[in-house]
């Protein structure tokens, strides 16, 4: 259970976050969606630990963030926060800070040599596993990224933008797949930032939309498909963020139709 | 296996400089010898001198790769260091990690791979005559050490540090080679007795937003917020005294050099002068005190202000002042009292230089105290430029 109360945060005088209050609870796929600088990084960052909120609380399995030294190194055993460009050494070699990653989180070494094997095979990584880093490209580096946060085991992933950084479509399924079997089978909490509405459908079962700080909906994606005429969410998605951008290129297509014909 | 071999990897140096490096060696030692064989029958009557002859012309390439060695040392303790390392910090402090856990970019501490390293920086003099192979594994290591005590955030511990590096340098010089190493072993428990205590120090891995939250808020929100200065004056009695001392040390140790050395300039030293020296260091101490105070500060009445109200003491900014005077009242009391004690001028100079650097840093007023009640006025540390300002 994830519990957000009131969270405000400011940089400088701007205000980024206002009082922004949900809770999620265990084995849900939460897609945090909205434009750019709305605040939706600064969201998960407060989820994550890594920025604390001006004002408001972040609750995990009970424990308050950054409330006492020892709950907050529990909340970091079971939760993992992994932001849209992660630090990784160049030095390493991917498979070794696989290895490395996993021993942190305390990963028993038979399962963790065995997770950490196929989760370079599903990502497509077996080539470079013995390459360092700094050797990678954007989208190997994104892969490894992402295969390091998944090999954790934490019970509450916390993805930022888990889908941009160069990721191919190969890697946009598996870890469209992957993160729908950590919800529906392993009943583990996963909330992920997206700016793009199509890469919800097949990953999300509930979405949250900021807008200007605030939370402006917060959805099932089960009653959309109710309320969509054909069952997909992705046009009712389209509609309700971009509704501006359709009219204006519906205007584009009839001016440029018109001065063609 | 692998694990040794992996951490081999994280302490030694790139592939690429191990290789140029192994080869300058092979290559010096080589020419080396030939110059030995090559020079014996010069010499074949006086064995000692070529052997100075010798060590005069390799003894130069053997400072070189002592200095190549102490860069290693110093990379070997900042490569791996989460302080020294923003993202890498970020990355660690929102992990579960805890020491004594291994670090995943590799160790701080020394590993038992290191001796390895160790034994190839000895090996390169080794054999040769007149040249200690031993000297560039004491420079690593001192090195290695010092630099770890820098990120410490005790300044008694990195005074201490230095102060048995230096003792370690002069006793070698002396030519005790055992009571050097002792010095510098001494030093690297130091040092890795403070950076243990440093990575189990818990508030290090809990994020400390103040520098990031001075990056983010800018002039003049940053001024306002709370900070912290990487050095503040003034520091503890303890610590400025121990500063002072390791200060007076050094200036000892360079001045029995200068003094020892036969060069034509030995005639033109004039001790009595230097006594005056030792004030003008004082006073450039004091100046660069009241700049590390002036840096984003001012009187808030300028000295124009000052004169129209008929108010000369502003006592809640001018007691700024108060640490930079008392510095050069205490150097040129020290001066006149050893004088009086009939000191020798050397002793002299060295102590009243420990003493300017004592009081420098022990003097009042407490830094924080004087910026949050002081009688000042907040300015941006760089202006604006004049272009923006014009355009607004």
């Amino acid at each position: 259970m994830l519990v957000c109360s009131n969270v405000t945060h400011h940089y400088s005088v701007r205000p980024v976050l206002r009082d922004v209050d949900f809770r999620i609870a265990e084995g849900e796929c939460v897609a945090v969606l909205g434009p750019n600088g709305m605040g939706k990084t600064t969201l998960l960052a407060i989820l994550g630990g890594a920025v604390t909120p001006t004002f408001g609380t972040v609750e995990i399995n009970g424990r308050i963030r950054r409330s006492t030294v020892e709950e907050e190194l529990a909340i970091r055993k079971e939760c993992v926060y992994l932001p849209d460009d992660c630090w990784l050494p160049r030095r390493l070699t991917g498979s070794e800070w696989l290895l490395d990653v996993g021993r942190l989180y305390e990963i028993p070494v038979e399962r963790l040599y065995r997770h950490a094997n196929l989760l370079i095979d599903v990502f497509n990584l077996t080539d470079v596993a013995h390459q360092s880093l700094s050797s990678c490209s954007a989208g190997q580096r994104k892969k490894w990224m992402l295969a390091s946060a998944l090999l954790t085991d934490a019970r509450v992933l916390l993805l930022d933008e888990p889908y941009s950084g160069g990721l191919d479509p190969a890697g946009i399924l598996a870890l469209q797949r992957i993160l729908r079997r950590l919800t529906s089978e392993e009943g583990r909490t996963i909330i992920f930032t997206t700016p793009v509405p199509e890469l919800v459908e097949g990953t999300a079962d509930r979405l949250l939309v900021v807008q200007d700080g605030r939370i402006a909906a917060d959805e099932r994606l089960s009653d959309l498909r109710e309320r969509s005429q054909n069952g997909a969410v992705t046009p009712l998605l389209q509609e309700m963020f971009f509704n501006s951008t359709l009219t204006k290129l519906d205007r584009y297509f009839q001016v440029e139709s018109e001065a063609a014909g | 296996m692998r694990r040794f071999w992996r951490g081999l990897r994280d302490v030694m140096p790139h592939p690429l400089i191990l290789a140029v490096a192994l080869a300058v060696v092979v290559a010096v030692r080589h020419r080396a010898w030939r110059f030995l064989e090559e020079q014996a029958w010069l010499f074949k009557h006086d064995p000692d001198l070529l052997l100075e002859v010798f060590r005069g012309t390799w003894g130069l390439l053997l400072i070189g790769w002592v200095f190549l060695c102490g860069l290693w040392g110093s990379c070997r303790a900042i490569l791996h260091d989460p302080a020294r390392s923003d993202a890498y910090r970020d990355w660690l402090s929102r992990t579960p990690w805890r020491y004594p856990h291994p670090l995943p970019q590799g160790p701080i501490l020394p590993v038992p791979q290191d001796l390895i390293v160790l034994a190839m920086m000895a090996a390169a003099p080794w054999g040769m005559p007149g040249l200690s192979p031993w000297d560039p594994v004491l420079a690593a290591i001192a090195i290695y050490s010092l630099t770890l005590s820098r990120s410490s955030r005790t300044l008694r511990v990195a005074c201490l540090n230095w102060l048995l590096v230096l003792l370690a340098f002069r006793v070698r010089l002396a030519g005790f080679p055992v009571a050097a190493a002792a010095f510098v072993l001494g030093s690297l428990a130091t040092g890795c007795w403070e950076t243990v205590r440093r990575l189990q120090r818990e508030d290090v891995w809990l994020l400390d937003e103040t520098a990031s939250m001075r990056r983010r808020l800018r002039w003049p929100y940053s001024r306002l917020g709370p900070q912290r200065m990487t050095f503040a004056f003034p520091v503890p009695l303890l610590d400025g005294l121990l500063c002072g001392l390791i200060f007076a040390i050094v200036a000892a140790v360079f001045l029995a050099a200068m003094l020892n050395n036969p060069t034509e300039l030995q005639g033109e030293i004039n001790l009595e002068h230097w006594r005056g020296f030792s004030l003008v260091v004082a006073a450039l101490f004091a100046g660069m005190r009241i700049l590390a105070y002036f840096i984003g500060m001012r009187p808030s009445t300028s000295c124009l202000g000052s004169l129209a109200l008929g108010r000369f003491v502003h006592w809640r900014f001018d007691r700024v002042w108060l640490g930079p005077a008392l510095t050069l009242a205490a150097t040129g009391i020290s001066i006149l009292l050893l004088d009086a004690l009939q000191v020798r001028a050397e002793v002299s100079v060295c102590v009243a230089l420990g003493v300017a650097f004592a009081a420098v840093l022990t003097a009042p007023p407490d830094w924080e105290e004087w910026r949050l009640t002081g009688d000042i006025r907040l300015v941006p540390e760089l202006p604006e430029p004049e272009s923006r300002r014009s355009a607004a």
